[in-house]
């Protein structure tokens, strides 16, 4: 008997080390948006369903390594401190997303996301201009 | 020397013209030290780059317009879980 497909976790992508200083300094005021006004938080490739390369590759991002972890994860560390984080659909690049924190990002935050990044290597390191 | 400045480069995903968002909250020092067309060093954990300053008008922000033929990688702290994905 077929065994049916397994279903992708719902996988958040950044380029480079997620480490809470990185999250400190990407976490800013989303320019550009009107709905909903005054979005604050990083930047993240996101998609339910698609693999995790496909998110790398669709972020175009220039570092040798990524930092991958699920939805389910960031909204469990920021409930573990204390906050709530969402993943709001934002204007930008691929698959954007916006992790939804308070601006700036407090340090325990910043510390409980990072915990639950891991590194890989960029399957899809972006090294052209191509557009 | 160019100044040295730490960024996250994700937040080119967010800028028609791929600039990175510099965070003068976080390092508030930097206001006083910017100015448009200002020859900077950006950098993160494991790469660097020179980039031009710029100043949004319309949102009030930094930014830094790389030159990617500049980009340089730095070693990586070994720490670094690198699994293939």
């Amino acid at each position: 008997m077929n065994q049916p497909p397994e279903k992708e976790p719902n996988w958040v992508v950044r380029g480079g080390v997620a480490t809470p200083g990185q999250l400190q300094a990407g976490t800013a005021r989303h320019r550009g948006i009107a709905d909903p006004p005054g979005l604050c938080g990083f930047s993240g490739q996101y998609q339910p369903g698609k693999a995790m390369h496909e998110l790398a590759a669709a972020g175009r991002f220039r570092n040798a390594h990524i930092s991958v972890t699920t939805a389910e994860e960031l909204v469990a560390a920021g409930l573990s401190v204390g906050y709530a984080v969402g993943i709001v659909k934002s204007p930008g690049a691929g698959y954007h997303h916006t992790v939804q924190v308070p601006f700036p990002l407090r340090l325990d935050l910043a510390v409980a996301l990072s915990a639950v990044f891991t590194q890989r290597l960029n399957p899809a390191r972006f090294l052209g201009s191509e557009t | 020397m160019a100044i040295r400045i730490y960024v996250d480069f994700n937040t080119i995903t967010t800028d028609p013209k791929d600039r990175v968002y510099i965070n003068t909250r976080m390092h508030p020092a930097l206001v006083q030290m910017l100015r448009p067309g200002l020859s900077v060093t950006l950098y993160d954990e494991e790469m660097e780059v020179e980039a031009v300053v710029e100043f949004d008008e319309h949102d009030q922000v930094w930014l830094g317009q790389p030159d990617w033929s500049t980009q340089r990688d730095l070693p990586l702290p070994s720490s670094t879980d690198t699994r293939p994905a």
